[in-house]
């Protein structure tokens, strides 16, 4: 029977019929956004530190000018990331159900994309440790969602 | 009465000769399952046998059907979770992990290609 079975399926496969979830494997984490949104907070700090150099060598401008942009293109790479990751929990993972349960959810990831968003485009520390709270805020929820505690860690020290 | 209550199990659908023999003589569709959203009653790359409904005959929340998707040229499997005059509400098994009425809205009875018979493996 079963040699059969494997028989028919190779020599005329059936056609498909689909089963699907739109991610690939069900698999989602708001950690990706945690680290992205860390990653926003830890730019901005640098960024605001970054010390000017005392002499007026080009070379030590140069390198300055180097550190800065290249802070200041992972900060604006890193919010996309945090919104990108946001975006997908809330238009792929939460359902209608969610929302009956968590009804300011779509306020919470509304401000969230917000507050990427100026982080992108400004140098601010207020609005990058809100856009960390955000991601907390939907960290607490999903976990909820799925009934399971899993503690809000960060990569960096504070 | 959603998929979980009502007790679905993969032996309600084990293999039958008459089944086969209706399938040699066309009055059954084979498919073959991909994704993940019906496990674990269903799983990728299994066959199953279709019997499509007849004449008058309505569907019922619980059955496992096989669906056009409203929006999209591909077939589906999923369950009923509800049923009402005009319209048909679908659940995957797995509904975590499912693409169903909670994202393409409820369907017509007229996408429906018919009700799982037998689960060939």
């Amino acid at each position: 029977m079963k040699y059969f079975l494997r028989t028919l399926k190779r020599l005329s496969p059936a056609p498909l019929v689909h089963a699907h979830c739109d991610g690939p494997c069900g698999v989602y984490d708001p950690a990706q956004a945690r680290v992205s949104a860390e990653a926003v907070v830890s730019m901005t700090k640098k960024i605001t530190e970054l010390e000017r150099p005392k002499s007026d060598a080009a070379e030590d401008w140069a390198n300055y000018h180097n550190t800065l942009s290249r802070y200041i293109s992972i900060k604006e790479e890193e919010s996309e990331n945090t919104k990108h990751h946001l975006l997908v929990l809330w238009t792929d993972y939460f359902k209608p159900e969610h929302l009956e349960q968590f009804p300011d959810l779509h306020g919470l990831f509304w401000k969230a994309a917000k507050a990427a968003s100026a982080c992108k485009h400004e140098v601010s520390s207020h609005h990058a440790e809100e856009l960390l709270s955000f991601v907390e805020q939907v960290h607490k929820i999903f976990w909820q969602t799925k009934d399971r505690e899993v503690e809000w860690v960060l990569a960096n020290k504070k | 009465m959603g998929p979980g209550e009502q007790k679905i199990e993969r032996a309600d659908f084990g293999f039958s000769v008459r089944e086969a023999l209706l399938w040699a003589l066309r009055k059954r569709q084979r498919f073959s399952i991909a994704g993940l959203s019906m496990e674990p009653l269903l799983s990728a790359g299994e066959d199953v046998l279709i019997r499509p409904y007849s004449a008058g005959e309505r569907p019922h929340a619980g059955d496992v059907v096989v669906l056009k998707h409203p929006a999209k040229e591909l077939h589906l499997i999923k369950i009923i979770h509800r049923i009402s005059a005009e319209e048909i509400e679908l659940r995957g098994f797995n509904a975590e992990h499912s693409t169903d009425s909670r994202d393409f809205g409820n369907v017509d009875e007229a996408k429906l290609l018919g009700r799982l018979t037998v689960i060939l493996g």
